[in-house]
C-alpha cells in the first residue's frame, strides 16, 4: 500500500490531533468526572447537561456554536487572538473541535469508575488525617486508573472520527484541518475516488484497532498492579 | 444433557427466526408503502426550487401522486442510486454524476437533459473590512482573512471557482499564500462568509441570494469557468407516465419562471 503525501499528511495530522486533544482534556476530565461524581453543588445537573451536550447535538451544531464563541469577530476570539493564539483554519482549531466531541465520553467513563471506589476507603484515610488532594492522589485516582485508560481511548478513538464540528470549524484544508475522516469524505464525492476511500478505510480502522489493543495492555496492567 | 443442549439452541434459532421474519415483513411493508410514489432525487443547492416546481406541477397538472423529495450531493445521490435507491428522477448539480450514472447503465436512454445553470459569484461577509474591486485584486482585499471555498476536487462550486481564479489569475497567489479554507460544500461555505470566519467566498449566485447577510461583490463571467449545468434524468426502469409529465414539465414555461425567481438562468 503505497500512500500519496496527502493521505500520509492526513494520516499524521489525525493521531496529532487526536494526542493533543486528549493530552489537553484528560486532566480536565478527572476534575470534571471527580466533581461529578464526589461532590454536591448548585447548578450541578447544569453543568452536567453542559458536558454532556456535544454528544446529543449534531456535531455541525457544535461546530457551529464553536464559530460564535471562538470565531474571528467574537469578544472571545478577539481576545485569544490579541494573545497571539488562532484556531481558525489550523490544526490547534481541529483539537479544540475534537476536545470538545470527546471530552463528554472521557468524563463519564472516568466518572463510573470514581464512582465504584470504595467511599470507605477515602473515609478511613479522612480519619487517619489526610488532606482532600492526598486522598484523591493516593486513593481515588490510583483507583480509578482503569477508566482513566478507557476515557483516554473513547476520547483518542472519537477525535479519529470527528467530521462535523471540525469541519464547519476549522474546514477542509490539506496539510492543515484535513483529518483521516475530512479526506475520506473527499474522496468518496470524487468519482473513482472509491479506491482511494477504501485504502484510507483500511487505514482508519487499523488506527482503532491498535489504539484499542495498547489500551487493553495498559488496563491489564492496571488491573495486576492493583491485584498485588 | 443433550436434550438441554438441543433445547437451548431451539430457543435460540427460534429468536433469530423471529427476529428474521419480522425485518422481511417491515421491509415488505416499506417496499409496498414505495409503490405509486415518484421519487426525486435532488442536488441540495435546488432544494427549495424542486419543492416549488413539485407544488406548482401538482397543482397545474392537478395530480394526486405523492412525491418524495432526497436531497444531498450529487455524488451521495448518484452512488446511492447506483446502490439501488428507489429513485425516479435524479437532478444533479453537475453533468459529470449523470454521465457516472449513464457509463453504468442506470440512466434511460434519451431522458437527461439540461434545465438550468447556474453563476459563480464572490460574495463578502458583513465584517469585510476591504472592497474588493476586481478578482485580480482578490489576494490584496483579504488581507489576513481567508477565502472560503468548497473542495476543489470534491465539490463542483470549488472546482468552477478554482477555473475562474485560474482564469483571473489569482490563483496562484492565492492558494500559494495558504488563504483558502475549503469546505465539503456550497452551504457551509456560505456559512463560513455569513459568520464572518471568511472575509470573501466563492459560491453559486443562487445560494449568495439566500442569504440576506452576505453581499455578492463580483459575478463571474461565464467564460472564466467551465458551464454550470444542472441536468436531470430518469432511472432505467422508473419511467412512467406522470415520471414524463413531470420531466416535461421541469422544462416548460412555468418551471422556468420559478427557476429564474431563485437565481437559476434558464435557455
Amino acid at each position: 500500500m503505497n500512500l500519496t503525501g496527502e493521505e500520509l499528511n492526513a494520516i499524521g495530522l489525525s493521531i496529532k490531533v487526536g494526542i493533543w486533544s486528549v493530552a489537553a482534556g484528560l486532566i480536565p476530565a478527572i476534575w470534571l468526572a471527580h466533581l461529578l461524581a464526589r461532590s454536591r453543588f448548585r447548578g450541578k445537573a447544569l453543568v452536567d447537561a453542559l458536558i454532556h451536550l456535544p454528544l446529543v447535538l449534531p456535531p455541525v451544531v457544535t461546530g457551529y456554536l464553536l464559530i460564535i464563541t471562538l470565531g474571528r469577530y467574537t469578544p472571545l476570539g478577539s481576545l485569544l487572538q490579541r494573545m497571539g493564539i488562532k484556531f481558525a483554519f489550523n490544526w490547534k482549531g481541529a483539537v479544540i473541535a475534537s476536545l470538545v466531541m470527546s471530552l463528554p465520553l472521557m468524563v463519564r467513563a472516568i466518572r463510573i469508575s470514581i464512582e465504584a471506589v470504595d467511599r470507605g476507603l477515602e473515609d478511613a484515610a479522612r480519619t487517619l488525617g489526610a488532606g482532600r488532594l492526598r486522598i484523591f492522589m493516593t486513593i481515588t485516582l490510583p483507583l480509578s486508573v482503569p477508566g482513566i485508560i478507557s476515557g483516554a481511548i473513547l476520547g483518542f478513538a472519537r477525535s479519529l472520527g470527528e467530521f462535523g464540528a471540525t469541519v464547519t470549524f476549522v474546514a477542509n484544508i490539506p496539510g492543515e484541518t484535513q483529518t483521516l475522516p475530512l479526506a475520506l469524505y473527499s474522496y468518496t464525492q470524487t468519482p473513482g475516488g472509491e479506491m482511494m476511500a477504501a485504502r484510507l478505510c483500511a487505514v482508519s480502522i487499523a488506527i482503532a484497532v491498535a489504539a484499542l489493543v495498547v489500551s487493553e495492555i495498559f488496563a491489564k496492567r492496571a488491573a495486576g498492579r492493583m491485584n498485588q | 444433557m443433550k436434550t438441554i443442549m438441543s433445547k437451548n439452541f431451539y430457543a435460540k434459532i427460534k429468536w433469530i427466526i423471529l427476529a428474521c421474519a419480522a425485518t422481511f415483513l417491515s421491509i415488505g411493508a416499506i417496499y409496498a408503502q414505495g409503490q405509486g410514489k415518484i421519487y426525486i432525487y435532488a442536488a441540495a443547492s435546488t432544494t427549495d426550487v424542486v419543492k416549488e416546481i413539485i407544488e406548482s406541477y401538482k397543482h397545474a397538472n392537478k395530480s394526486s401522486v405523492e412525491f418524495v423529495t432526497v436531497f444531498g450531493s450529487s455524488g451521495d445521490l448518484a452512488k446511492q442510486i447506483e446502490a439501488g435507491a428507489d429513485a425516479n428522477i435524479f437532478i444533479s448539480a453537475d453533468t459529470k454524476w449523470v454521465k457516472y450514472l449513464e457509463e453504468k447503465k442506470f440512466v434511460e436512454a434519451g431522458t437527461s437533459g439540461i434545465f438550468a445553470s447556474n453563476d459563480l459569484v464572490i460574495v463578502a461577509s458583513p465584517m469585510a473590512k476591504s472592497k474588493l474591486k476586481s478578482p485580480e485584486k482578490l489576494f490584496e482585499a483579504l488581507g489576513d482573512s481567508n477565502l472560503a471555498m468548497g473542495d476543489t476536487k470534491s465539490v463542483p462550486a470549488g472546482k468552477y471557482g478554482k477555473e475562474a481564479l485560474e482564469y483571473h489569475k489569482a490563483w496562484e497567489k492565492i492558494s500559494g499564500a495558504n488563504k483558502i479554507a475549503y469546505y465539503p460544500d456550497v452551504r457551509k461555505t456560505l456559512n463560513a462568509v455569513e459568520t464572518s470566519q471568511c472575509d470573501y467566498g466563492i459560491v453559486y449566485k443562487t445560494d449568495a441570494m439566500m442569504s440576506s447577510k452576505v453581499k455578492i461583490v463580483y459575478t463571474f463571467k461565464a467564460k472564466s469557468h467551465s458551464p454550470i449545468d444542472y441536468p436531470a434524468c430518469v432511472v432505467n426502469g422508473k419511467n412512467n407516465d406522470e415520471v414524463k409529465a413531470f420531466m416535461k414539465f421541469l422544462k416548460a414555461g412555468k418551471a422556468k419562471q420559478i427557476l429564474k425567481k431563485y437565481g437559476f438562468a434558464v435557455k
